[in-house]
């Protein structure tokens, strides 16, 4: 077990390094110029001024120098924790990157546990009452929610519960001009985050609830539930014990996927509220051509997924004692 | 005295293309500390009639009537809760398929101690325990490594006697063993039924035993039930069903030259039925086996003939019971 980690490890220190390299060669090879964009406030009406400005800023962000020595100098910054320097944001990444990602994680762990909690209990039901009206219903249900886009979802939400209904502020993160702190703060915060959440909740609801249910029907089926009956044992211990660990097995690699993708900031989503997260900032760090904030996020989401897909091999052996880890 | 006994049990499923009356109007008793052998081919209806016992019926099942009276009370009208506390306890059951009839997730010692919990409400250290010395019993050799162990790392036969074991943890006093060594190779098969048989000698556990197989039959069972369609068609003790003698059902006859048996000669052909199950939606009118019997006459296709009771303990439901009066049919 040790063994496998360490070399699973290993693996991921050589992938790692590969993918870096291939990261920074197609930034490399992306149009613009980042130098340009550096100093885009200098005005260009004197050329020597400018040439002197451009060199200049190409100097510090080392563009001048070849590309495997930027190469070195990024990844040796990087691995020493030096994120680099945002010139549209003109600070560095590290301190840019904090606040988005703060409230990423912040809604994205409160609409992974929602939906977990609404999705498991719903699909265990359904399996339990296959066929029957309420799992008629839900099946529908749920094939909508699953199929519509979540900006649709979204816009009716704003349409219904922020325009006509006015319960929840159309977007943003909060009330201009708030001033209160602590608890007050907070409750202000989640106001704003309700709608997004609502929407992001209703959006996952449909695939899980479906694998939830299509597991407990598949492990409901089995001839060890019958002994698990036949020894006398309650239908709630059958259902919640002898079935769910088995229907556990296998939704645990959605299940694990969810909380890793709790770093993944959804573009759609932030934008339509103006919510200041990683998705939004990753889209505007691509439109201003700030390559360090982009590098660093991908390199980010490269290590969560590599080591995501550790996290999962290893749960396998955990649930499952038919799964050897070695 | 007997201690289950089932009247004219009819249970039927409910299925898109009509109702299957997969247990037609059964009755049969197990006596307390004998075995009951019910014989039949698939779809005959004795798993579903022994299922029915404790309800452990797929969804769309249902005992549509009949009465099941197991130490003077009638299953049939027990609910819920009430039937968990019967399971297990005072009717347990061992299936087909060990290979499947274990949860793969949880350790045998774990399996093994829910029965001790549930029903005699013992503590987990207690239950463990006594899971090791059941497995003891069945003869498990090293009991307190097996307990640790999940089902995957175990044999075949090994887990049908983690079933056995489970099946007779809370000392029932009813076994149900449904088809139990169908599914293992034939010497593991010997030392499973020698193990029932001990351990029914040992605790006085009665036995319901359903299998397709009668020479297991002969081993096993001390009173011998023929289903067919959902009907039993002939009972009587072993005793009479193997020996000579001159009544049995065409079937049952049937049945036993279709048993492969060492002195036939070489060259010489295994007579079969021939024919096969009828569909339980559409089954013949008149006696169900009539259009696979050699003997069948036309009134056999019209009317479908009552049990009858030819001797002391030995019913056959056909016209023409005696073996020797028979004709060759096309009458």
């Amino acid at each position: 077990m040790l063994k496998y980690i360490a070399k699973r490890i290993l693996y991921i220190i050589f992938v790692f390094f590969i993918m870096s390299i291939i990261m920074f060669g197609i930034f490399k090879m992306v149009p613009g110029d980042p130098a340009a964009m550096a100093i885009k406030d200098v005005p260009k009406t004197d050329p020597v001024v400018y040439q002197q400005k451009y060199d200049a800023a190409r100097e510090r962000l080392g563009l001048d120098k070849p590309i495997p020595v930027q190469y070195v100098s990024w990844i040796t910054k990087m691995l020493s924790g030096d994120f680099g320097y945002s010139e549209s944001y003109r600070n560095d990444v590290i301190n840019i990157v904090k606040e988005p990602m703060g409230n990423t994680i912040f809604i994205n762990i409160f609409n992974v546990v929602a939906a977990l909690l609404i999705t498991i209990p719903l699909g265990i039901v359904q399996a339990v009452k296959k066929h029957s009206k309420f799992d008629n219903v839900v099946q529908v249900g749920t094939i909508v929610g699953y199929s519509l886009p979540s900006f649709i979802v979204s816009l009716v939400a704003i349409y219904f519960f922020a325009i006509k209904l006015q319960i929840f502020p159309v977007s943003g993160m909060n009330t201009p001009g708030f001033s209160g702190t602590g608890w007050e703060k907070f409750l202000d915060k989640m106001y704003h985050f309700a709608l997004p959440l609502i929407v992001m909740t209703v959006a996952s609801l449909g695939s899980m609830t479906r694998f939830v249910r299509a597991a407990m029907i598949e492990a409901l089926s089995m001839d060890y539930i019958r002994t698990a009956r036949a020894k006398g044992l309650t239908e709630k211990v059958v259902i919640y014990s002898h079935a769910f660990r088995n229907a556990l097995l296998p939704i645990i690699t959605l299940i694990i996927g969810w909380f890793l993708g709790i770093f993944g900031g959804s573009v759609v989503i932030e934008q339509i509220f103006g919510l200041n997260g990683l998705g939004k900032l990753l889209y505007t760090s691509l439109q201003a051509q700030d390559y360090n904030v982009v590098l660093a996020l991908n390199m980010f989401y490269f290590v969560i997924a590599i080591v995501g897909n550790l996290i999962t091999d290893l749960s396998y052996g955990l649930v499952d004692p038919r799964v050897k880890i070695n | 005295m007997a201690l289950l006994e089932i009247n004219d049990l009819h249970t039927f499923f409910e299925t898109k293309k009509g109702t299957v009356k997969a247990v037609n109007g059964v009755s049969y008793s197990v006596d307390e500390g004998k075995t009951l052998g019910i014989v039949g081919e698939s779809g005959s209806g004795k798993s579903v009639s022994a299922m029915s016992i404790l309800k452990l019926l797929d969804g769309n099942g249902r005992i549509d009537s009949g009465s099941i009276i197991f130490n003077g009370r009638d299953l049939a009208d027990v609910k819920g809760n009430d039937m968990c506390k019967i399971r297990g306890n005072d009717i347990s059951v061992i299936f087909q398929e060990p290979m499947t009839s274990l949860n793969p997730i949880f350790t045998i010692e774990r399996q093994l101690s829910e029965p001790f919990m549930v029903h005699q409400k013992m503590s987990k250290k207690e239950a463990r325990k006594q899971a090791v010395e059941m497995l003891r019993s069945v003869k498990i050799p090293n009991p307190e490594s097996v307990a640790k162990q999940y089902p995957h790392q175990l044999s075949g036969g090994m887990r049908q006697r983690v079933m056995i074991a489970m099946a007779l943890a809370c000392q029932p006093k009813l076994l149900i063993a449904d088809e139990p060594t169908t599914a293992l190779d034939v010497t593991i098969q010997a030392q499973i039924l020698k193990l029932m048989n001990e351990l029914k000698k040992e605790r006085g556990t009665s036995i319901l035993f359903i299998t397709h197989d009668l020479g297991v039959i002969n081993e096993m069972a001390d009173d011998v039930a023929v289903m067919y369609c959902g009907q039993v068609v002939e009972k009587a003790p072993v005793r009479t069903i193997f020996g000579k003698n001159s009544y049995s059902h065409p079937y049952t006859e049937g049945l036993m030259f279709s048993i492969p048996r060492l002195d036939t000669p070489a060259g010489v052909r295994l007579e079969a039925i021939p024919g096969a199950v009828p569909h339980p939606l559409d089954l013949p009118k008149g006696c169900k086996f009539a259009p696979r019997c050699k003997y069948a006459t036309d009134k056999c296709r019209e009317e479908e003939p009552e049990l009858v009771s030819i001797e002391e303990n030995h019913v056959i439901r056909c016209f023409y019971p005696e073996k020797g009066v028979r004709s060759d049919g096309k009458k």
